[in-house]
């Protein structure tokens, strides 16, 4: 009886044991799911964080590329929130591309997440292109007619024709040279020579005037920068500086200037060899009165479909080192000028880092 | 007892039993409740941090996509199921400088420019927890200001570019003769070769010389083209012992093709020279300094002069002026000395070349040139020439059907000469080779020159009676009062009277040639070049017996008023004169070869008696005086210079 009694304790206990482990079983079972789904969470999460972290990375390499056009094979390394990051990138440099010499640069980048887990690579190309396609061919290209009158030299480009042949003007329409215009050869004028030793002058025009040409290009802008002058606005997004007037310019400008307005110059000088400008005066006159020197690119712009006319003229000395263009006839009279194509003025004006512009290249993103 | 058993079991637990299973049980169960819910709580909290990351996901793609000037702080709150998320972002500035700088760093760029760099843009996605506890996930993301929509260009191709194409308009016979670069008659595209502006000038001051003219050669399929613009100086040196000069450039073959040796114009130790004074042209400066030689130079065969007779120190020879003639006394330090140097013209500034070698000299009538035919058999000989000198094989006989018979009247004669600057044995052997390999073009990867001498040549006719030529100084001066209109006469044959005359042209070797100066140095004077032909004359009409011929000519000079002065013309005068006369069975023909040769006219063979008018005009408003020759019952040779102004 005593046993029988002990007996039936004994099963109620084993059987509570039972269902308790049974119980604890089906939890542990739960545990371990639970546990493994904490763990997807958070690499999830950590993936994420790395993501995004390589996604700020790639930001700043970008720019850091931007920061330094000239040294595009580097490896960068850095810290975004904590977590760490590092970059490689190549620079491979294509020649005589449709938009001149252009670098394409590929990144990678390879970010983790702050507790090291996460871990993305991500990829992306981007283009530095010069702004301006090629330097121009000559030291001054007009769009129209030009009509000088007063004294003035222009100094050829060499090899603006072909391999030793001079070019020194290029328009669309006539070329009439009435004052003591000439224009001469690199060695003469540096030997003051220009006006005795000239390829052209009044009344004798040599192989270096190329005017009425059939194949003077329609769009100086797509033969300059490479974008239509119906899409001169996404030009003018691109430049360095923007003003109203040519006022604060002086010998530390450099890059592309837009000027939309008026620019009228007396004295001094703007931009250097080393660090030249590109101007492209919007819709205004531009006049220069006095002995102003202007290192690099001057376009006189007038936007398509304005018919208005606009001054351009240059008196008083005035020296350009680099090239004038306009899309629009000039007004020359009485002008006294000096325009000297500056190969290393006009090259610095197409490779200097102030002149080249970082872009994406559109679908070459990809993470892996 | 069965019964009692079966009965005892059918009886259940008792109480103290179910007790004990219960709490046994209830203790299990609470503890797996309470961690139930904490897997459900951390279930939830994962979930809504995954939905945090993802929100502050989705804030950054639209900050992507906003403009970069408008990327700016700000709020907003989100709701994902029944939880509501509060987002914050701050956007901070990022200036590169070295390294990354925000507002209020020391070492901002200055002036801070309109845009930085990049922004960092801090997200905070905070929501409350079903606890009530405030759970935050922050997240930092970087723009930068290179977005994405700028990479339009990348991808789009501009126009081509349109380059300026300057067609090249060949010279005329027989002042220009072009060369085709190739062999056979019937090509299609092959390369031609001419030179052209052979315009002697005379320096502003003293008796110094420089001869310009462009050798150009152009594709006739494509038109483009290769210019050399070569000046041939002389100058007075000084010597001045051992310094910097530098090496000429020339031309070498690279792929096929000529182009300019990069090795060229170098800078080495040699001796070197300073111009005596600066009355002469600035080219005097390169030219006195530059043309020497030293032995590494003459070693590797790439020498501003070819001498078998060199200095120790590996220089040609160089001679006072005083003892030109006889070559006797060789500069030495200190001492001055002539000197005479060719340069071309390199991206826009004269560079030395060597020496020019003249290598063989035709005299022809410029008639000869000027028809087709003879044009044909001198561009025949010219690479019959150069094929030759290649090959270095004997020269080809001189053309032989150069003579002329003629009525009384001027006549112009022209001399070229054919120069081949010295290649490498390589260079040889290449062209060697491609002549063997019959390749049509083999003389294109040859750097001869074909050049027009007429001006720089000295003229001689052996009866000047019966024909002379004229062999005026190489002078360009104006000076209309002693009758110096800027130009000078040479090659020009007068026929006289009948008989025959043999005219005779003589060129120095080397730079002296192309100058038309004494030698400088032996080797000009020994590789000097002499060409005749015989004009016979023929002053009766028929057949001898008949009417008596003579002539009238005369020189068409031409002087521009420009700012005050006269100067001579440039060639758009000159070009614009026509001669008409009143009788239709007398033609005038009107002569100018270049720019410093006297224009000249000639209305020859007319029978004696005649009577007539000769008149001037131009079409480019120059006045003639006179305007209107007349001559009545012609007797005699007779000559008339008219002078044309231009105002």
């Amino acid at each position: 009886m005593h046993t029988n009694h002990a007996q039936r304790g004994f099963a109620t206990l084993t059987l509570s044991v039972l269902l308790l482990s049974i119980i604890i079983l089906a939890t542990l079972y739960t545990a371990r799911f639970k546990a493994q789904e904490q763990r997807v969470m958070r690499n999830h999460a950590a993936s994420q964080e790395a993501y995004l972290v390589a996604d700020a990375a790639l930001e700043q390499v970008i720019m850091l590329i931007d920061a330094d056009r000239d040294n595009l094979t580097r490896s960068i390394d850095g810290t975004i929130a904590g977590a760490t990051y590092s970059a490689t990138t190549v620079g491979t440099r294509f020649n005589d591309t449709a938009r001149g010499d252009i670098d394409l640069v590929d990144i990678t980048v390879a970010a983790q997440s702050a507790d090291g887990r996460g871990q993305r690579t991500f990829r992306q190309s981007l283009a530095v292109m010069p702004l301006i396609r090629s330097a121009p061919d000559v030291p001054i290209a007009i769009r129209g007619a030009m009509n000088v009158s007063g004294s003035f030299q222009v100094v050829a480009n060499p090899n603006g024709g072909g391999d030793g042949v001079p070019l020194s003007i290029w328009t669309s329409d006539d070329v009439d040279i009435n004052g003591n215009g000439t224009t001469c050869g690199q060695q003469e004028f540096d030997q003051g020579n220009c006006a005795s030793l000239p390829f052209s002058e009044r009344g004798d025009h040599g192989v270096d005037i190329l005017d009425n040409d059939p194949n003077f290009p329609d769009d100086l802008m797509m033969y300059l920068f490479g974008i239509e002058e119906a899409n001169w606005t996404d030009l003018k997004a691109m430049a360095t500086a923007e003003y109203e007037n040519c006022d604060s310019l002086n010998a530390a400008s450099t890059g592309l200037i837009w000027i939309s307005g008026p620019c009228e110059l007396s004295s001094g000088q703007i931009g250097t060899e080393e660090n030249p400008v590109a101007l492209v005066i919007q819709d205004g006159d531009f006049r220069i009165n006095g002995s102003m020197q202007i290192f690099g690119m001057v376009f006189a712009f007038r936007t398509p479909g304005n018919i208005a006319t606009y001054d351009f003229k240059m008196n008083g000395g005035a020296v350009i080192q680099g090239a004038v263009m306009a899309n629009f006839d000039p007004d020359l009279s009485n002008g006294n000028l000096t325009a000297r194509y500056n190969a290393q003025v006009l090259q610095n004006v197409v490779t200097n880092d102030a002149f080249r512009r970082v872009y994406r290249v559109g679908g070459s993103w990809h993470d892996f | 007892m069965t019964s009692k058993i079966n009965r005892m079991h059918g009886r259940g637990f008792t109480f103290v039993e179910l007790l004990v299973a219960l709490v046994i049980i209830a203790v299990g169960v609470a503890g797996l409740v309470s961690l139930q819910r904490t897997y459900l709580q951390s279930s939830v909290r994962a979930a809504e941090r995954t939905e945090a990351l993802e929100i502050a996901q989705e804030r950054l793609e639209l900050l992507r996509f906003t403009e970069f000037e408008d990327i700016a702080s700000g709020t907003d709150t989100v709701t994902r199921g029944d939880k509501t998320y509060a987002v914050t972002w701050t956007a901070a500035p990022q200036y590169f400088n070295g390294v990354w700088l925000t507002t209020g760093d020391v070492g901002l760029p200055s002036p801070l420019p309109a845009q930085p760099d990049a922004k960092s843009v801090a997200i905070d996605i905070s929501w409350t927890t079903r606890g009530g506890g405030a759970e935050t996930v922050a997240i930092e993301a970087w723009l930068g200001s290179i977005t994405g929509r700028d990479g339009g260009l990348v991808i789009t191709e501009p126009a081509a570019r349109s380059e300026p194409q300057v067609t090249y308009n060949p010279g005329a016979a027989p002042e220009v003769i072009a060369v085709r670069l190739t062999d056979d008659d019937n090509a299609n595209l092959f390369q031609v070769k001419e030179t052209t502006r052979p315009t002697p000038q005379v320096e502003r001051s003293g008796d110094k010389l420089s001869v310009r003219f462009d050798t150009v050669t152009y594709d006739e399929a494509t038109q483009t083209q290769r210019v050399e613009d070569f000046v041939t100086v002389n100058c007075s040196c000084t010597m001045r012992g051992f310094g910097e000069g530098a090496t000429p450039s020339r031309l070498i073959l690279e792929d096929g093709r000529l182009t300019l040796d990069p090795n060229g114009n170098q800078q080495v130790t040699k001796i070197y020279g300073e111009p005596l004074n600066v009355d002469q042209s600035e080219l005097c400066t390169q030219c006195c300094r530059d043309h020497h030689d030293n032995s590494d130079m003459a070693n590797a065969g790439v020498v501003y002069k070819q001498d078998d007779n060199r200095t120790p120190s590996g220089n040609h020879r160089h001679y006072t002026p005083e003892n030109i003639f006889g070559f006797s006394t060789r500069a030495t330090v200190g001492q001055n000395y002539e000197e005479s140097c060719r340069m071309r013209r390199i991206d826009g500034y004269y560079a030395m070349y060597p020496d020019w070698q003249l290598q063989a000299l035709t005299v022809t009538s410029a008639e000869y040139l000027i028809n087709a035919a003879g044009a044909a058999a001198y561009t025949d000989y010219v690479r019959a020439v150069v094929r030759s000198l290649v090959l270095g094989t004997a020269l080809p006989a001189p053309l032989s059907d150069r003579d002329i018979s003629v009525a009384p009247g001027a006549y112009q004669m022209i001399g070229r000469g054919i120069y081949l600057d010295t290649m490498s044995s390589e260079h040889v052997q290449a062209v060697r080779t491609a002549i063997n390999n019959n390749e049509a073009d083999w003389i294109s990867k040859v750097p001869f020159y074909e050049v027009n001498l007429t001006l720089l040549g000295e003229w001689a006719a052996s009866q000047p009676t019966v024909a002379s030529v004229t062999n005026q100084p190489i002078e360009t001066i104006v000076d209309p009062e002693n009758n110096y209109y800027g130009t000078y006469s040479r090659g020009r044959v007068q026929a006289q009277t009948s008989g025959q005359s043999i005219v005779d042209i003589d060129v120095m070797g080397g730079n002296a040639g192309v100058l038309g100066s004494d030698p400088l140095h032996p080797l000009e004077s020994s590789t000097a070049q002499s060409s005749s032909l015989t004009v016979t004359v023929d002053s009766q009409a028929g057949d001898g017996g008949g009417t008596a011929l003579f002539s009238v000519t005369g020189e068409v000079n031409c002087l521009l008023m420009q700012n005050g002065r006269y100067r001579s013309c440039t060639n758009r005068y000159y070009n614009s004169v026509s001669i008409t006369t009143s009788d239709l069975n007398i033609s005038c023909t009107y002569s100018k070869q270049g720019n410093a040769d006297t224009g000249s006219y000639s209305c020859s063979g007319i029978p004696a008696g005649t009577s007539f008018t000769i008149s001037f005009s131009s079409d480019a408003g120059g006045v003639f005086q006179p305007s209107t020759i007349t001559v009545s019952d012609l007797q005699q040779n007779e000559q008339y210079n008219v002078l044309m102004t231009v105002d």
